[in-house]
């Protein structure tokens, strides 16, 4: 493209600027308004006082939790000091009802935060704070704002939403709203159920984004297999298992879940044998002395088929279990009408075996492609198909990947056919998605989640680039039933809530050409972000800690954590339903609706929500908590005494284990037949694939597809020879706190590579390392290890941007190299990238700010 | 400091805003690049072994340019807070930090040359732990910048049990002996001291002069429970019996590289 | 002649005062840690939540976990040991601060520093042979680990004990400890507690009160 080299420059002299940068510009529009005095009331903020020292019980206690897109929610409690929050501590014990200090039991454990969750005074009091409502005044990306009120912020993007639906319809403004920073039953950022998504929906003009980053091939094949997303076990379960085979699965990163690695502990403790399958020998694999088996990326299908065929060819499958339970394991599990479907001819065994192809999916085949041993291969499965109850975890991270349907999918075939599904220390897992939790207090109704166009959510950056030559294939648009089906959305604008998705999505460099396309680009956050360097309007939401609502977990664990508001809004923040709740009364009364729109929008309030939330915010839970916990769960304790203790944990009639009723008492899993659906019904039937969200042809049955990128590519490995993966990081929930000095201590972002390789390229430890494919470039410190598998090399995700004048991330982001061609089904491809490296002078910085060094500097410097 | 600024409360943030005493500016290409440096291979095996001081203080040279300070928080005078150690009149000058008086105070000068390998022979700038990379070197102390090994050889404890007819701790038994170390060590040990770190002759003039000087490192500064295990001479035919059951396993040789 | 003996007695006694050994003062219970190399997942909450309590700014790190790992690829193995201040029997800290800012405390033996009491002169520092006093460049004082003495003396257990979310980081007293005595969750079942784990100094210099449970490649022969 001609005008890349104008765009670097554009981007270079944007993304240099440093935090004080930011800082200044932020100072210009703050001097002209320091009359108003609205700061004034911060200055107790004494918050990192060492003397004098106030004891905890000098202190006000405060129970409240975390708010982070992890998966697990833990307690919080907060220690403060007028309105200052001096400390974090967390479950000891004493909150719940009948809890005494140190109460720790199996049923009722504590729910203690993570280090992220313990660093949490970083984010509230941090320099990147957003306080004030901000315009951009430089070009966008170049980071320059001035401080504007609420009513002139407000007004713009109101103006400038009903200009754009004006113009150009219902699909002009993409919905990327996400579980970021938001995340309660009432404040709420998400795209189903989520305030943003309802308010554009009600304003009707909103594309969604349908396919998650996170784990879209697990719940793919979930929804085809089972028929449900709500495949898990809860984590107490996972002591019953006498073999755990972890895919994948890193929780002792992740945390992933209540207190799932402590039950893990227990199951260590009762004898139960690990099995890691990872590229990384991860702590997960040294905590639980489990056998690793480094397997190379994006060939898990290939391995879980190898498996298949040994225990198919020693007959170690569970017939029984199959027969009764299975559609399309083996030709006598097929539906009569399979013979007549478009897709659904084939059945698992049969493939397995190579009847129709020739190709039997030995473990000898197997390993030239995944590189295990065929002996390991045949171990593993013979392990796991003579060892009950054996839980095998096939995790998202593999999934994260070209055709990662495939890998879960696979690996619920092999769940089915040793009958390891539905019983106490088995798994179906997948999502993983246990406890029903009743998420949503405010009010989800017919106008929540509207849209009018819903894309796969990598791809709105190649629809914005290349609109109107875009097929609807390549969208992946999800079909509709009116004359909107298969239009293509001419997406003007973008809003953000509880997301940083430029900077966590795929192949950064196209976003960024993307987002100069827009006419509105709208952030509300609680810091700046990457993304918010993006913005034209910047609106500052306050945290978790600073409003009303209630936590649970949404992924494992049973109990709900009330969120008092602990301290004011820091500046001039508000809550997100403060935002939209008002955005609606302005929009509705410009576009001749009136106060309609607000009162609909939000049905408690009127408009004086804007100044006073916490009335209504206190309806809506306790409403929430007496209509639906109360009736749903068998919750006997009032909405009262809930909030004194600010915990409530629930005691389980029996330890939950996914489909345990559907195969102890016969129930029908909730796919059409009623089966687990190893042929899937909904994908035998597909003739024309262009009609579907899926755009392309995806088999039936569980297959290994070889994926667009991998170790095996015959001509793609010459220019690029190293497979990069891209996992979570332990020290931020994603991009979250990244801007942290004290976590970015305890973790470098940095690239692993086993020593083998960086012999090979004269790279040690603490090297800097250029890495790089066609799609972007960046620099990061090395790691050279032997817990690596030669070959791959790993670089955790969610570092903040931050380029250099040649566009050169000196962060290390490794969506600078990601691939937004996502699989069919809507997996990202975030673990499908090949990349070559080398030592390099170029300069690395791990964060923004002076102290983006980590570890002890000890002695005195002054950089 | 600057160094804490990711720290600063919003309300500092805010106060700064206010202000305006931000300065403007482009850090880039201003930041020095701390990681390359703290990833020297001067930190190293075997660089770390030919490093001079001049190198390594081109860094660190605030370890030797750093006092403490002349009162504490709560308002101790550093001149008037002396330890029982400081009172010693081998001990001379003001308050200094522990690499001063190692390195540059009169006495350090007079009667020892360490340079900085002398005691810090690598470190692991990772996790200040031996054995988290592939490539870092393995026999580093776990947490610690410099094996307490080295330290030990002067400030162990004063082991009067292995020390032929001493009865107890020298501060009771030194009347005895006329409070005079050289009585008996011109007849014991009497290689002493021929370390390249130290100045042997200075030492040992220092030490006829007054024996303070030899217990104010032996035993007077003993911060370890254990004494060093000094490397064991061929015995004196003098000495009773067959060699102690405490000095078996004691070396007959000192590292290398203190006594090249 | 007899003048110049009782000129050099006199010389002896003035000496002796000023010579001193010092003295460890012998707690009613020694308090201590213990922390499962094998079972801890290396997550650092215990650091943070340390950091967070204390109002530390990057650098100065009163716990630390250290990662070790070995063997070679596929044969590998990885653990954790994770040290704060040990609150040594004999601490080597303690004599060599001038202005008395550390003190051991003769109730559970928990080595206290009042850093508002601290020249930064950093002796204590270089002494203490597992890298417990941590210097704050940014005020220039030697601040450490106090096992939380104000959550201690409410009848609570430190932060770094209530944020472990594996349950492998405890105190209690040492002795009992040791002797397999202490019920606790650091300890899993046939675990047995060692005084010293590979890399760490000679726990003979100073006596720590920490005890660990090793892994299997990070033993040590000879001080179980």
């Amino acid at each position: 493209m001609s005008d890349d080299n104008d765009f670097n420059k554009l981007i270079a002299s944007s993304l240099n600027m440093g935090r004080r940068t930011f800082l200044k510009s932020s100072a210009a529009g703050a001097a002209a308004l320091t009359a108003g005095g609205g700061l004034l009331k911060t200055d107790k903020a004494e918050a990192q006082t060492y003397e004098p020292y106030p004891t905890d019980n000098q202190m006000e206690t405060v129970v409240t939790s975390c708010a982070h897109n992890c998966g697990s929610r833990h307690m919080l409690v907060a220690h403060k000091k007028n309105d200052v929050i001096v400390r974090l501590s967390s479950d000891d014990g004493r909150y719940q009802r009948d809890g005494c200090y140190g109460k720790d039991t199996d049923e009722e454990p504590q729910l203690r935060a993570c280090l992220r969750g313990r660093a949490y005074r970083e984010r509230i009091y941090c320099p990147e704070r957003l306080l004030y409502p901000m315009l951009r005044v430089g070009k966008r990306g170049e980071g320059k704002f001035k401080r504007v009120s609420w009513d002139e912020a407000l007004d713009f993007v109101a103006k400038k939403l009903i200009d754009i639906k004006e113009k150009y319809g219902s699909q002009a403004i993409l919905d990327q709203s996400y579980a970021g920073s938001s995340y309660g039953v009432l404040h709420k950022s998400d795209q189903i159920d989520g305030l943003q998504g309802r308010f554009l929906g009600m304003f009707a003009c909103r594309t969604s984004s349908w396919s998650v980053p996170s784990y879209q091939a697990t719940t793919t094949s979930s929804k085809w297999t089972f028929g449900t997303i709500e495949d898990g076990n809860e984590d107490d379960t996972f002591a019953h298992s006498k073999l755990m085979i972890m895919w994948g699965w890193n929780p002792a990163y992740t945390f992933h879940g209540g207190n799932t690695v402590y039950y893990m502990r227990k199951a260590k403790q009762n004898g139960c044998k690990f099995v890691v399958i990872d590229p990384l020998y991860t702590d997960t694999a040294a905590t639980y002395d489990a056998w690793w088996i480094p397997i190379k990326p994006n060939t898990d299908a290939a391995m879980l088929a190898g498996m298949a065929h040994y225990i198919f060819d020693n007959n170690l499958q569970d017939q029984a279990f199959i027969d009764k339970f299975v559609q399309g394991m083996d030709a006598g599990t097929m539906p009569d009408w399979a013979t007549d479907s478009p897709n659904g001819k084939e059945n698992f065994k049969d493939y397995i075996l190579g009847k129709n192809d020739g190709q039997p999916k030995t473990p000898e085949w197997a390993e030239k492609i995944c590189g295990v041993k065929a002996a390991d291969i045949k171990k593993l499965a013979d392990m796991y198909a003579t060892t009950k109850p054996a839980a095998l975890k096939a995790c998202w991270g593999p999934g994260r990947t070209d055709y990662g349907e495939q890998y879960n999918r696979m690996a619920a075939a092999l769940q089915a056919m040793t009958g390891n599904i539905g019983m106490l220390g088995g798994s179906a897992e997948g999502v993983g998605k246990a406890w029903h939790a009743e998420g949503a207090a405010y009010p989800y109704d017919q106008y929540s989640n509207i849209w009018f166009s819903s894309i796969k959510s990598d791809r709105w950056a190649y629809i914005v680039n290349n609109y109107p030559n875009v097929a609807r294939e390549e969208a992946g648009l999800w079909p509709r039933q009116d004359n909107l089906d298969g239009v293509v959305p001419n997406i003007r604008g973008i809003f953000w809530q509880g997301s940083n998705w430029l900077n966590q999505l795929t192949n950064i460099n196209a976003e960024m050409d993307a987002i100069q396309k827009l006419d509105l680009v709208v952030c509300l956050d609680q810091t700046i972000t990457t993304s918010g360097l993006f913005a034209d309007v910047l609106l500052p939401i306050c945290t978790h800690f600073e409003r009303h609502d209630v936590a649970l977990p949404w992924y494992k664990g049973h109990y709900y954590i009330h969120r008092p508001k602990v301290i004011e809004p820091l500046g001039e923040s508000k809550t997100d339903f403060q935002v939209f709740t008002e955005l609606a009364y302005r929009v509705g009364n410009m576009t001749g609706m009136g106060d309609k729109f607000g009162e609909v929008y939000n049905t408690k309030a009127t408009r004086d929500y804007w100044n006073n939330p916490d009335p209504v915010d206190e309806d809506y839970l306790r409403t929430w908590w007496e209509d639906r916990v109360m009736q749903h769960q068998h919750v006997e304790m009032p909405w009262v005494e809930f909030k004194k203790h600010g915990v409530y944990k629930m005691k389980l009639d029996r330890p939950h284990v996914g489909f345990q009723d559907q195969i102890e008492k016969g129930i029908p899993f909730q796919t059409p037949s009623g089966k687990i659906e190893i042929l899937c019904d909904e994908l035998a039937r597909i003739s024309d694939w262009k009609k579907t969200k899926y755009g392309y042809h995806i088999p039936s049955i569980p297959k290994w597809i070889e994926p667009f990128e991998s170790l095996n590519h015959p001509t793609k490995t010459k220019k690029h020879p190293y497979h990069l993966i891209t996992p979570h990081p332990r020290h931020r929930t994603h991009s979250i706190f990244n801007n942290s000095a004290i976590l970015r201590e305890t973790y470098d972002q940095e690239i692993t590579i086993n020593t083998s390789d960086a012999k090979k390229l004269g790279i040690t430890t603490g090297d800097k390392v250029e890495v790089w494919n066609d799609r972007g470039r960046l620099v990061v410190p090395a790691y050279v290890t032997q817990r690596c598998m030669p070959g791959v090399v790993s670089i955790p995700e969610g570092a903040w941007i931050d380029l250099d004048k040649n566009g050169i991330d000196r962060a290390g982001n490794p969506n600078m190299l990601t691939a937004d061609t996502p699989s069919p089904a809507g997996s990202f491809a975030y673990n499908t990238i090949l990349v070559n490296l080398r030592k390099t002078d170029l300069q690395h910085r791990a964060g923004w700010d002076e102290t983006s060094v980590s570890r002890s500097h000890v002695f005195g410097r002054d950089i | 400091m600057k160094c804490r600024s990711a720290l600063i409360l919003c309300i500092y943030v805010a106060l700064l805003l206010l202000s305006g005493n931000i300065v403007a500016g482009n850090t880039e290409d201003k930041t020095p690049d701390y990681l390359s440096a703290r990833w020297n291979p001067l930190h190293f095996k075997p660089a770390i072994d030919y490093a001079l001081d001049a190198q390594c203080l081109g860094c660190h040279q605030e370890v030797l340019q750093r006092k403490p300070l002349s009162q504490s928080p709560a308002g101790i005078k550093s001149s008037e807070s002396l330890a029982w150690y400081q009172k010693d009149e081998t001990y001379q000058g003001e308050q200094e930090t522990f690499h001063r008086r190692h390195m540059v105070t009169s006495t350090a000068k007079r009667l020892m040359k360490f340079k900085c390998n002398t005691c810090h022979q690598g470190h692991d700038p990772k996790d200040e732990a031996s054995g988290t990379t592939d490539t870092t070197q393995k026999d580093l102390v776990l947490r610690k910048a410099v094996n307490p090994d080295i330290c030990l050889m002067c400030h162990g404890k004063f082991d009067y049990k292995v020390m032929a007819g001493l009865t107890g701790d020298w501060p009771e038994v030194a009347d005895t002996f006329n409070g005079d170390c050289v009585t008996c060590h011109k007849e014991f040990r009497t290689k002493r001291h021929k370390l390249n770190f130290l100045n042997e002759q200075e030492i040992e003039k220092a030490g006829e002069k007054d024996s303070n000087t030899c217990y104010g490192c032996h035993g007077g500064r003993a911060w370890y429970a254990i004494a060093y295990p000094y490397v064991r001479r061929p015995w004196l035919k003098r000495m009773p019996g067959a060699l102690p059951e405490w000095a078996k396993d004691r070396p007959t040789e000192y590292t290398k590289r203190f006594t090249k | 002649m007899s003048k110049e003996i009782d000129k050099a007695k006199i010389k002896a006694a003035v000496k002796r005062r000023k010579r001193e050994t010092y003295k460890p003062v012998v707690p009613a219970t020694q308090l201590g840690f213990i922390h499962h190399n094998v079972d801890c997942i290396g997550c650092r909450a215990c650091e943070i939540a340390c950091k967070d309590k204390n109002g530390l700014a990057p650098g100065p790190r009163f716990r630390r976990v250290s990662y070790i790992e070995g063997g070679v690829y596929p044969d590998v193995y990885a653990y954790k040991v994770n040290m704060s201040c040990n609150h040594c029997a004999q601490p080597a800290c303690l004599p060599t601060c001038p202005t008395g800012a550390i003190f051991k405390r003769a109730s559970d033996g928990i080595v206290d520093i009042d850093s508002t009491l601290c020249i930064g002169c950093r002796r204590c520092e270089a002494a203490c042979p597992y890298g417990a006093p941590q210097f704050d460049p940014g005020d220039n004082l030697i601040k450490k680990c106090n096992m939380c003495v104000d959550e201690i003396d409410a009848g609570r257990k430190p932060y770094c004990v209530m944020a472990c979310m594996m349950r492998v980081l405890d105190i209690g007293p040492i002795d009992e400890i040791s002797d397999g005595s202490f019920q606790t969750t650091a300890i899993g079942p046939g675990d047995m507690p060692v005084k010293q784990v590979k890399n760490m100094a000679d726990p003979e210099l100073t006596k720590p009160s920490i005890r660990f449970i090793a892994h299997s490649k990070g033993g040590v022969q000879s001080k179980q």
